[in-house]
């Protein structure tokens, strides 16, 4: 009985931990499936789960989840092997930085947050890209930023619901 | 109380470790940096881990496409209910068109082929196929590829090209041991040199990250970036004439893509450019065709 008890105890743990970290790779993955309209453009739904970590329960969040996250988004995406990870970690590192202005906020304070950080990293991931790759100019790169502003909502309930269930 | 218990009896301040996650994200920063600078200076090393990425991530790709994929055709399924009438309709057109145009699709390759034999026109060798399944599909401003299931254990090589109902979709760039990755006909990198079905003309076909595909090279006509010409026509030289709708077939120059398949038909003529559009349908990717290599006979 006593090691039944434990044993759940330890799944729970486990779950608690894992949870979040794992829903980071598959927020990461999402927009790689074929699901209506990601054939014209691929929001970043990973960058909105980490914002949503960062903000309310980092603690909760590896770093090797970040650094692995941006790797995935790497090998999918096509990018040099290094860029996202770099991208992830400096956004990750901006958001704690600025976590005591955006914690214990209104939800839509807490989206115009995620706009300012979200358009840094946006920016300076297209100048790097620019100057590797030289893509040309496309409605997909914008409508990319767009989307991925406009998906935070969902993507947060998401996570609310994660954390609620591993916390 | 002795004074020495006075002092044991005082707790120590916590000290607070700052420095560690500070050092610990300094370092997974700069192997971030390092790792991009060295894949990005080292070709080789950037393509055989993006491999070997991708043979690790395959697998859970492959396993999250099937729910979602499962989705959409039960999403699409549902939604064709509601307009079977005028599909129905629709297709008994196709279908008498095409029936009329098989006899003269017939008739055309018995000419073909009388014609071929009096000239005695060396037979090309048809090219083999073998069916591989999507597992992803990539449209980002970076890179338009698709993601393939089989790898270099199923005998797929790079720079195979890839098809999708004898219409090209593109050619293989990076290949892992069990999958592999198409480059579209839609992304700036790719350049496939082409024909034009009635006009004759040869160019290259280029993509530039949007759904059309600008042939800039035309056979006695170097069209720049810029739009203008860089040799011009000949005294006496007519520019060809490039008609709506006309497809647009791959001439085989270079070796990569087999002689004659379907690229796209012209959707547009300017003076500069002429834009073409893919038939293939990106939303219903299931299975595509990857062309064999050619195996060199050697006569002793």
């Amino acid at each position: 009985m006593k090691s039944l008890l434990m044993t759940d105890l330890l799944t729970q743990k486990t779950f608690r931990a894992i949870a979040p970290n794992f829903f980071i790779f598959l927020m990461s993955l999402v927009p790689f499936l074929f699901l209506p309209l990601t054939h014209l453009f691929l929001p970043n739904l990973g960058i909105g789960a980490l914002y949503f970590w960062a903000v309310y329960c980092p603690e909760k969040i590896s770093l090797w989840v970040i650094f692995g996250s941006g790797l995935l988004q790497d090998g999918l995406f096509g990018t040099p092997l290094g860029l996202f990870g770099c991208l992830n970690l400096l956004f990750w590192i901006l958001t704690i930085a600025h976590r005591k202005y955006l914690f214990k906020r209104s939800f839509l304070m807490g989206w115009f947050g995620f706009f300012i950080l979200y358009s840094v990293t946006f920016i300076l991931k297209e100048c790097v890209i620019w100057t590797l790759q030289r893509p040309l100019y496309s409605e997909s790169m914008m409508l990319e930023g767009i989307t991925s502003l406009l998906s935070y909502p969902f993507v947060a309930i998401v996570c609310l619901y994660v954390h609620q269930k591993s916390s | 109380m002795k004074p020495w218990m006075i002092l044991s009896a005082v707790k120590r301040p916590q000290t607070v470790n700052y420095l560690w996650p500070r050092l610990k994200m300094s370092l997974f920063f700069m192997s971030a940096f390092l790792l991009s600078l060295l894949t990005y200076f080292d070709a080789h090393l950037q393509t055989k881990s993006r491999s070997a990425l991708l043979d690790a991530t395959a697998f859970i790709t492959d396993l999250c496409r099937w729910p979602a994929q499962t989705g959409s055709f039960l999403t699409a399924s549902l939604v064709s209910h509601f307009d079977v009438y005028e599909k129905n309709k629709k297709l008994r057109d196709e279908n008498r068109t095409l029936r009329a145009q098989h006899s003269l699709t017939l008739a055309l390759a018995a000419e073909n082929n009388r014609l071929r034999n009096k000239l005695k026109v060396i037979k090309e060798i048809e090219p083999e196929f073998s069916s591989v399944r999507v597992i992803g599909a990539v449209k980002s401003p970076y890179q338009h590829n698709v993601l393939l299931g089989s790898g270099e254990k199923e005998g797929i090589q790079v720079k195979s090209a890839v098809l999708v109902d004898r219409q090209i979709l593109g050619r293989i760039i990076e290949v892992g041991n069990y999958s592999c990755r198409v480059l579209l006909m839609t992304d700036p990198q790719s350049h496939i040199p082409i024909v034009l079905e009635k006009s004759g003309v040869q160019g290259i076909l280029s993509g530039d990250n949007s759904s059309l595909m600008r042939i800039r090279v035309v056979e006695k006509t170097l069209i720049s970036s810029t739009g203008n010409a860089v040799h011009s026509l000949k005294e006496g030289e007519q520019r060809p004439k490039v008609a709506k709708g006309e497809y647009v077939f791959t001439s085989g120059q270079g070796g990569v893509f087999p002689t004659g398949f379907v690229v796209g038909r012209v959707v547009e003529v300017t003076p500069h450019e002429i834009l073409v559009q893919s038939m293939i349908d990106m939303t219903q990717l299931e299975y595509v065709q990857v062309v064999k290599p050619y195996e060199e006979s050697v006569d002793d």
